[in-house]
Order: structure tokens, then sequence, then C-alpha cells
């Protein structure tokens, strides 16, 4: 075996040994016999190597060298599977025994001694028969934090922070390790030592042992999760450029000390990063928000929390994200009302500020020159798209307006822009790349460095520098642009592999292929090496999946196209255009079963017809083929049809459960156009550094370079607006495994066919029979398997999940025949914030749980806290039925605010005049903002029209009213059905818009949710009243109006709240008797505005109410708990909670630690 | 790789030709071009419309853009 190919299998086999432990983990403890099995492994293998090795040399013959492969193999995997344990977790270690042995008495043995000032915790190791009653004696060096007469903390020009040490003698309070707790159960100490000196027994057995356990100072182990925190000193360094905002700064710190808590010693921090946020209003600002402050030694006061987890089932867990990049910690800063600001900068005694490493220090101002630039000679926004691509800077494009905003029409822009295509467009560009498929030339990947590198190699060949001597100076530029670009893992895959590249080429001679293939495991196992987490991260393996695709699916790709040729090959791109104009006109159509198979047996034949028709001659002649295409267009069309295939396509699904379906396209001008601005915008910014002359030629770049940006921005736009951005099902592990051999099988068709062959012929089967069946066969359990994996499973019991979405409601309903329903749809926000609720959370989550059809949708409410996400549903998922309160009959598109208006009473329930016109352009549109999606428009778009026929597009539109049930149908133990409570006839005769909302009642079995939706109390009071007990009983209770109803309370309403709920809300729970109520709620203020304070005052009244008529475990919310899961089988129920599920997946309460310690 | 060289004279040639015929026809370029030669790069209108893009990365002569607020 080659040393090349030996390489090349080491590394797989460290990633395979990676996604082993990511998916099979074992415990932490577990890690030090892996690391003595790798060494094992790994010395042997290396034994088996210097044999081989010497055997060659000496042509001798060679034992033992077949078990090298295998040697090499458990090596890598091993190593691969311990990196990932001991980069997911920091363990405790174990630094002592205390054995009882007799009355009294008891034995310490120490493992260890403490390597600084350390907390503690005894962990109970056997069973004992009585209560164990211990204390610690010991020493304590605590650090005191010396300062000088400004009362800031000191350090010396090596960076040392300065200490005075107070030595002090302690004993720990007595820890009692009960009888009745189970084995295993941890104490943590709340004192900390620097020394342990003896142990006392107060009180216990005769027999037993406690083992003592010195806790992690990782900074993970510090966190606390929530706001009010009390807050910690840190003294850390500024590690990496700042993140400027234009209304805050985020300083990425390496902590080094923390006094925790308050007034306590000061911990050394043994790893973990922290994200320090400043804002501008605080005193000092202009310090932290240039790069300049990189390398700063930083002494803050703040709460130091940590981030949210997943919020719903499959969400975004922005924890998880941050530790992929070593961070573990948030500390929030804000400008206090009086004093000193939380944060300094700490300048050495007798020195000046210390700077960063001087590299790095280098490419940032290089950067912050660069930008400078730009900014000067190319307009807004164009030059946030030059700056994202070319110097990485993609937090400069949050949030900014696609080109077709009015907020660009400036008096010297030209006027009619904004009418080009589309008026008035209120997409961000980022999302804009998003939907086009565009968005990887945001992420500074293998394009941009091949860009580069090119560039600078054509640079130095003009000016006749021999290849081996620019090569290390190409390396170190490219070094620079990765550390300027963030160096992000697409970045450093595409700095090592071009690097890689450069010095096979410039000294080996070698090919672009050989080192593709060699450059590609190489650059991943360095990555991962040195930060394993990294494996799951989009940037990681999309940027990866695409090199991948390039280098291996492209000829195969090449070969399937020059096959096409004459009838064939005109068919094949008839067949092309066709698609994709269908697909434009309706996705939904060419995704659907109906007409994906039709379609295929028809296309079968169709070749097979032309195909028939070539050979007798008849139709286009066989000259007419793929060779048509130039030679480098041809390639490049192959390509991109590679990395749709062996990328876009599956990861795109994996990741975001959506295809971009435009990307196929817009990549075919994009991929090209994106090599002119990016070389442009680094030549023409390195040019404008040049005094004098520099700006003017830049200048002259920057408005060409302006022109260009433009046209890579409108492509953008446009295919954002033709092309549809379905969402698609998220496959699974195992869906995405047969895809993978089904890629495997197109790159390696010719040996693997031959294999089964000869495999045939050996067991004397009949070929090529047997190699087709095999084929067939396999073909058949990949696509089995797919299937299986893509379709949700059955659950045979009801599901309710009630999805965390902020101040507003979203509920999915699963029956136990397997119908789903969901009621509401979340609000959305289009401007400050521009969260859309229901692209964010409710169809991510209905993608996650493979749901991509819904039995009905019900909205209960005009109010756009349930009704603004609706259209966004609709557009994005099939729906049978849509369900809405009477006062919303008939909605048709272009319908008068006036008449809408005329739907409701406001003199009858009361409702605001802002929060009317925020469900008139929900629900109508808004002529203003044509782009927008809207219920009216979206229903017109679904009617009975023979393609959303044919694709089961259509939704029938319905309302109810009290009296009606939904879906009533046997389960297994008893009957599923939906009961309308709300609205009575005489509340839609009075055009109530809240006392009219949908009151629906869920019941399976002996189980009942009964949904108040957006019920004021009086409507709440009639509700007791004109229903038996029987028939509002239920277990769970989703409380009014999110448990805020203020419409119609006016003036001093705490003591009238404090009434009603007593009245009221009295009457409703003595009649329901819920054990369970659930508040949908969650900041306000997107919703309510000015009313927000308000309402939040009422939510605190009503919980407080609650908890104490129900007690504290009756109450959940959607903010406190995240998503809801009621789960019953029509006997009993179970809540589970997706606060719970972060918990125990190592989250929020313990982040690093095997253990969190409070003082 | 080394034949590259050529396309990127004739592409930073093609641009530099490109970007002359913007700089005629675009007003705010115009102005742009004027300010800088006039020695007040902080009235360029190409400038000013990156106000809020990156506020903290100032002119050459210290000139923010909140100063010129």
């Amino acid at each position: 075996m080659q040393t090349q190919t030996r390489i090349i299998l080491f590394c797989y086999c460290f990633i395979i040994g990676l996604v082993l432990a990511m998916v099979w983990p074992l415990n932490p403890s577990a890690l030090p016999a892996l690391r003595i099995a790798t060494a094992l492994l790994m010395g042997g293998a290396a034994l088996l190597l210097f044999q081989a090795h010497r055997a060659a040399r000496d042509n001798a013959p060679v034992s033992g060298v077949r078990w090298l492969a295998w040697m090499l193999v458990a090596s890598a995997v091993t190593l691969g599977y311990s990196r990932h344990i001991s980069a997911n977790t920091v363990p405790d270690t174990r630094v002592g025994e205390i054995v009882l042995s007799g009355s009294g008495v008891a034995n310490y043995r120490a493992h260890s001694a403490l390597p600084d000032t350390c907390r503690l915790r005894v962990r109970k190791e056997s069973a004992i028969d009585s209560d164990l009653r211990i204390r610690l004696a010991g020493e304590l060096d605590a650090r005191i934090a010396a300062r000088d007469e400004n009362g800031r903390a000191q350090i010396d020009k090596r960076g040392r922070w300065q200490f005075q040490i107070a030595p002090m003698q302690l004993t720990t309070d007595v820890i009692v390790v009960r009888a009745n707790d189970p084995v295993g159960t941890d104490y943590p100490l709340d004192q900390p030592l620097t020394r342990i000196t003896g142990v006392e027994v107060l009180d216990g057995p005769s027999h037993g042992a406690v083992t003592l356990y010195r806790i992690s100072n990782h900074i993970g182990s510090f966190v606390r999760p929530g706001r009010a925190q009390s807050p910690v000193t840190i003294l850390g360094r500024i590690s990496a450029d700042p993140l400027v905002y234009d209304f805050k700064t985020v300083l990425p710190v390496t902590p080094e000390f923390i006094q925790y808590p308050a007034g306590g010693p000061f911990y050394r921090v043994e790893g973990g990063d922290i994200q320090v946020t400043v804002r501008p209003e605080m005193e000092g600002y202009d310090v932290f928000s240039h790069t300049s402050a990189y390398g700063y030694d930083v002494e803050f006061r703040g709460e130091l929390t940590v981030a949210r987890g997943a919020a719903n089932p499959g969400g975004f867990d922005a924890r998880r994200f941050q530790q992929n990049y070593n961070i573990y910690g948030l500390v929030s800063l804000f400008a206090p009302r009086s004093g000193p600001p939380p944060i300094h900068a700490i300048k050495p005694m007798d020195g000046p500020m210390r700077e960063g490493n001087a590299l790095v220090a280098f490419s940032l101002r290089l950067r912050d020159n660069v930008l400078r630039v730009i900014k000067q000679t190319m307009i807004y926004p164009q030059s946030a798209f030059v700056g994202g691509v070319t110097l990485g800077l993609r937090y400069g494009l949050q949030g900014v307006e696609c080109m077709f905003s009015d907020r660009y029409a400036h008096a010297w822009h030209p006027a009619d822009a904004p009418t080009m295509i589309g008026r008035n467009c209120e997409e961000t560009i980022a999302d804009e790349f998003k939907e086009a498929g565009v968005n990887h030339v945001l992420a500074v990947s293998g394009l941009h460095v091949t860009i580069i590198t090119v560039m600078l190699v054509g640079i130095f060949s003009l000016m006749r520098v021999p290849r081996q001597a620019y090569v290390p100076l190409i390396i170190l530029a490219l070094v620079i642009f990765s550390i300027i670009t963030g160096a992000r893992p697409s970045t450093l895959r595409a700095v090592i592999m071009n690097s890689l590249f450069l010095m096979t080429w410039a000294y080996l001679d070698q090919s672009l292929r050989s080192s593709v293939l060699l450059g590609v495991p190489v650059a991943a196992f360095l990555i991962l090496l040195h930060n394993p987490l990294v494996v799951v991260d989009p940037s990681f393996t999309l940027s990866f999946g695409a090199i991948l695709s390039l280098g291996l699916m492209t000829t195969p790709s090449l070969d399937l196209l020059q096959r096409l040729k004459g009838n064939q090959f005109i068919l094949f791109l008839a067949v092309g255009v066709g698609w994709t104009l269908l697909a434009v006109r309706q996705w939904a159509l060419v995704v659907t079963p109906q007409f994906i198979f039709p379609a295929i047996a028809v296309l079968a034949m169709l070749f097979v017809v032309a195909g028939a028709l070539q050979r007798k001659g008849i139709g286009f002649s066989e000259r007419i083929n793929y060779t048509v295409i130039p030679e480098g267009i041809g390639a490049f069309l192959a390509a991109q049809f590679a990395i749709q295939l062996g990328m876009m396509i599956p990861l795109s699904a994996g990741y975001f459960a959506r295809w971009p379906f435009a990307g196929a396209y817009a990549n075919l001008i994009a991929i090209p156009l994106i090599g002119v601005v990016v070389q442009l915008g680094a030549i023409g910014g390195l040019l404008g550094l040049i005094p004098g002359v520099g700006i003017y030629i830049a200048l002259l770049l920057g408005a060409a370079n302006w022109v260009f940006s433009s046209i890579f921005l409108w492509i953008a736009h446009a295919s954002s607006e033709w092309f549809p951005y379905p969402v698609i099902r998220r496959p699974g592990l195992l869906a995405l495994s047969a895809y993978y051999v089904a890629c495997a099988w197109f790159i390696w068709n010719k040996p693997i066919w031959a294999w089964l062959v000869r495999s045939a012929e050996r067991f004397k089967l009949k070929t090529p029979l047997w190699p087709r069946v095999a084929a067939g066969v396999a073909a058949i359990v990949l696509a089995s398997l797919v299937v299986a994996d893509m379709r949700a499973a059955p659950l045979r019991e009801l599901r309710m999940t009630v999805l965390s979405v902020g101040y507003g409601s979203s509920i999915l309903i699963e029956s136990p025949s397997g119908r789903r329903i969901l009621v509401d749809a979340g609000f959305v926000e289009h401007e400050r914030g521009r969260r859309n609720e229901a692209t964010r959370t409710v169809v991510p989550v209905l993608a996650n749980q493979k749901i991509r059809h819904l039995d009905a949708v019900i909205l209960t409410s005009p109010r756009p806290e349930r009704a603004a996400g609706i259209s966004h549903v609709l557009s994005s998922v099939w729906v049978d039925r849509l369900f809405l309160p009477p006062s919303l009959a008939d909605l048709a598109p272009g319908e008068s605010f006036e008449d809408f208006s005329h739907r409701f009473n406001p003199g009858a329930g009361g409702v605001e005049a802002d929060v009317l016109a925020t469900s008139y352009d929900e629900l109508i549109g808004n002529p203003e903002w044509p782009m927008r999606l809207a219920l009216a428009p979206e229903l017109a778009r679904r009617g009975p029209g023979f393609l959303n026929r044919w694709a089961g597009w259509t939704v029938q539109n319905e309302t109810l009213a009290a009296g009606q049930a939904l879906f009533e149908e046997p389960g297994p133990n008893g009957t599923f059905r939906i009961e309308v409570l709300n609205p009575t006839r005489d509340s839609i005769a009075a055009r109530e818009v809240d006392n009219g909302a949908l009151v629906l009642r869920v019941v399976y079995g002996n189980f009942a949710a009964l949904l108040t939706s957006d019920l004021h109390y009086d409507g709440v009071a009639q509700l007791a009243q004109r229903y038996s007990p029987e028939q509002l009983r239920s277990q769970v209770l989703f409380l009014p109006h999110h448990g805020a109803p203020l419409g119609q309370i006016r003036g001093e309403f705490k003591p009238v709240l404090q009434n009603r709920l007593s009245d009221e809300l009295a009457a409703l729970l003595s009649s329901v008797r819920p054990e369970r109520v659930i508040a949908e709620w969650g900041s306000p203020r997107p919703v309510l505005g000015l009313q927000s304070r308000d309402a939040v005052t009422a939510f605190e009244l009503t919980q407080q109410y609650i908890v104490n008529t129900l007690g504290e475990l009756a109450w959940l919310s959607t903010d406190r708990d995240l998503a809801i899961t009621l789960t019953s089988d029509g006997r009993s129920y179970s809540v589970a909670t997706q606060a719970e599920a972060n918990r125990a997946t190592g989250g929020e309460d313990d982040a690093v630690s095997d253990i969190a310690v409070g003082f | 790789m080394e034949r590259g060289a050529q396309a990127l004279v004739k592409v930073l040639g093609a641009a530099l030709l490109f970007g002359g015929l913007v700089l005629a026809f675009h007003p705010g370029y115009r102005a742009a071009l004027l300010a800088v030669w006039r020695g007040e790069p902080a009235a360029s209108p190409v400038w000013d419309s990156n106000r809020a893009y990156y506020p903290m990365i100032g002119l050459p002569d210290g000139t923010s853009h909140a100063d010129a607020n």
C-alpha cells in the first residue's frame, strides 16, 4: 500500500471515529482507557510501518504488514472517537477516596494533589446503612486581585494578572451523604480549597466509601442559564476581532480568571471562551468597537449566562452551535445608571496596551484599510455585498435590505430602479441569496480561495517570478486571507487544500487530481483534530461536500451527459426546460408521487422511442450532442450538475429542510460572476491603499464592480422571486446514507459492476442476469430505506405539540389515526427583528417531523399573533381544509379595509385599531407591500384548477361555530374528536373579535385539552355558564389570550384584573378542573408595542393566581418551558418540555462539567 | 494556471475602461470623483451612502461618519 493511500485511509477512518462517537457516545469516564487503547494501536501501527519500511529497503520478505492497514484503521477510529468525546466534555477529576473503617474512623487516600484553588464534590460510591456526615479540613490560598488607584485590576507587561494571596485555614460545611440516596449521587461542597489536609467523620456507618472529585474550572462550569444571575468578575483577553454592529459590539474573550461568586476568590479558568456584548451608550465604547481592540486585556463584571438551547423540537440550538466554536458563556453589559462602566481595557503597568498576535493584528488592520477603500468606491448596499464576499464581513450584511428597497432611492439613484422587478422589496439580501441558492458565496470557501490563488499566481507570473519562489508567498497571503475572513472551517479547508496543491504543483510537479485526493482528507483531519465539534457544522460539511462532489462526481456526470446524442439530447433539453417551467408555475406538482411516477414512466418511454427513431435515422443528427457545447462550459455545467447531486440536494434538505430550486440555474451565472466581483474587490481594495493615484484606480475598478455586483444582486433577487424555495421533508441519517450509497454507485458503477460479474462467475451464476438481479435488489432496498426514513412514524396515540413561538400561538395536533391538524400559525414581524414564526418555527418543526401534509389548519382568531403566519404555512405544505371563525368567512383578495373592519363591531369585544390593521395586512394583503404573502390571495391561488387538483394543492375553506365536532374517529382507547365550543350564535351576531374566537376542546378517550384562544374574561365566564362541568372538564387548559387579556380593561387594571381572575377565571377553573395550565407566552413587544408593559404585568398576576390556586407544578409556559408536548393514550397523559430535553442532553444547567455547583 | 495572468490583465483592462464609462454617466460616481479630486472625500455621495455600514471605519484623515454628522 502506498504512503499516500495510508494517509488517506487514516484520515477518513478518523472521521468515521468521530461520527461513531456522535451516534454512540461512551461515558467520559471511559476516556483514559480509550486514550491508552489509541496509544497502543498507534504504537503498533508505527512499529509495523517501520518494519515495512526496513523490509522494503532491504528487499526482505515482510511479515505482519497485512495487519498494518487494520492497525491504521483501528488507531484512527479510536483517535477520532476519543477526540470527539474529550472535546465534548471536560470531566471532573478524581482527587481522592474516603474509606470508612470502623466507627468514626475515615481513611483518606489522596490520588492527586489539587492543582489550584478548586471546587469539590463528594460522590456516593457504594450503599451505606446509615447517613454519613463528614467535613473536610484544608487550606485556601484565596486570590485577591491587586488594584491600582482607580480600582482597576493590574497586569504586568508579560500579561500576568497581579494578585495578593490570602492564605487561610478552612473547614468545610458538613456534608450529609444519605443512606436513602442512590449510589452515584453527588454532594457539592460550598467552600473551595487549595489543599486538603484531612477528613473528619462526624457520624456514619462503619463501612463504605465516598469519592472526592475536583470540579473542572472550565468556564462552562461557572455559567448559569437565564437572567438575574449574580454578577461575576472576569479577567481575560480579547481573543479575536470584535464583531461590530451598528447597535452593539460583541467581543470574543478568553477568560483567564473568574471571581466566583462576587466577593469570593479568583479561580484560574481552564478552558472555554465567552462572548461579551457591549453597547454604544456605554462610556468607553469606542475603545472596543474597533479592530485594534483585538489582544486587549479586559476586566468586566456582569451576569455569566449561556445561550439558549433549541426552543422547539429540531429547532436551532444556539448553545450547541456556540460550543462547537468553544464559546461556553455569554455576558451582556449595559451602561449603569451611575458609576463606572462595567468593562475596562487594562493597560499593563509601565507599558502600552498589549496587542494580539502580530500576524493577526496586521491582517485585521489590512482588512479595515481595504474596507475603507470599498466604502469610498462602492455604493451601498453593493458595498456590503462586496465586503461580505471579499473580506468575509457577513455581519455587515445582516438585515441589509435588497437592492430594490425604497431605502436606496437617492436623488442620483435611477428613479425607476425599485420598479424594475417588484416594487418596494422588503426582503434582505441574505434571505434572497438563501432562496436563490447562491448563499454559498457569502461563506468564504474554496471558490474564493481559489479565485485569490489564481489571481496571485497571475500577478506573480506577470512579474516573471519563478514558481518555486512565489508559492510560499502565496501560501502566506492565503493564511492572511483566512485570518481576515474569520478562519471558518470552509476557509481553512480551502487554504489547507490550496496550499497542498500549490506545494505539490511547484515542488513535486503533481496533478490537481492527486492533490485533491490527498488534500481533502488531510484538510478534514487537521481541522477536526483541532476542533472535532465542527464535524456537523454546515460550514464544514457543505464545503467538503462541494469539493468531494466536484472531485468525484463531475467526470461521471460529464460521461452521462455526453452519452445523450441526437433525439435523446434534444429530448433531454426539452424535458429540462419543461420541468423547470412547470416547477416555476406549480412546484407542488413536480414533487408529488402522482406526478413523479407517471412522469418517469412517460419519460422512460420517450427516451426509448427517441433512441429507436435515432437508430432508424429519423430525427436529429447524432452530431447534435453535449460535445457541441464548448469544452469549458460543458465541464462547468457538469460540475454544477455534480454539486447539485452530491451536495445541494441532500445536504440542503438535511440541514435546512428546503431546496433552493433556483440554485441550479442562478449559479450558472453567479459563479463566474463572483470570480470577477471578488478579484475586482480585492485588487481595487489593495490598489486603493497606494497613496495618491491609488484611490482613483480603486474608484474606476469600484465603479465597474458596482455594475457587476448589481447584476449579481439582481440575479439573486429575480431568482428568489421567480423560482420556488420549497420545503421538503428532512431526511434522517438512514435516508442520507442510502442516498450516498446510490451516489457511490453513480461514481464507481463500472468497478462495482465488474465486481458483481466476477462474484457471479465465482458462484457459477448466469451473467449478466444475476448481477442485474443483485443491482435491482440493492436499488429496491435503498429506495425502501429512503422512503421509510422520510415518512413520519405512526403514533397510535394523541400528541399535541405546543410550539414556542414567542407571544403567539401554534399547536400541532396528531391524532391516534395519523391525522395532522395545525391550530394557529404564529406571528410575523416584518420590521425590526423580522421574525417570521411560521417560516422560522412552524414549518421547520413540520419538516423535522417529516410532515408535509396537514389534514386541516384551524385559525381560531383574526389576531395577528395567531393568524399572521397562516399564509406562509399554506404556501409551504399541503393543507386539505382550512377552518376559520365566522367573522372571516368569504375572504377575498382586494377587500377594502372598511369592508374588513365591518366584519367586526369595535363596540362589542373591543379590538385595537392598529391590531385590526395588522390583521387586515396579513389576511387580505397590504397594497403598499405587494410582495408580502396574505391569506386571501393565497386561498385564491389554492382554488380547484387543473394543476392544483393534480398536485392535491387545493384548500377547502370552511367556517366553524359552537356545536360542531371535527374529525370524530375511534381510537384504540376511546374516541378522538375536536369539539367547537365557541362562537355561539349570539357572539357571531355581535361580531365580536375576541369573544368570537374559536374555542376548541380536543378529546381522546378520558383525556381532554381546552383551547380558549383569545376569549376575554366575560367570554370565559359565559363559557363556564353555557356548558356543564362535564362538557368542559379537561386535564389541560390553555389560558385565554396568552394569560394576559387586556382588551376590555382600562385604567387601573391591576385591581380590576385581580377581581376578574378570582371571579371569571375561577369559575372556568372550577368547571374545567385542570391539572395543567399552559400559557403561550413570549415577549409581547413586537405584537402589542406600547401595551406590552401592561400585558407583562397582567401575565405575572395571572401566573401568580394560577400558582396560588393550583400549585407550582400546574403552571407551564412556552417562554420558560419552551415547546410543550402532551401525549395521551386515551387513558392517561404525559407532559414533556423542550427545556427538560435540553437539560437532559447536557444542557442549560450543566453546560460542561459533570455537575453544576452553585454558591 | 499561469495562463490566468493573461486573463487577469484583460479583465483589469476591461474593468478600468468600463469603470471610466460608469464614472462618466453615473451622477453619484461623478460626484464621488469630484469630491476626491477636491480633497473632500467626506462629501462623496458614495462614501455617504455607506453611513450605516461599519460606521467605525472612518476616512484616512480620521473623519468618521459620526464626525460628518
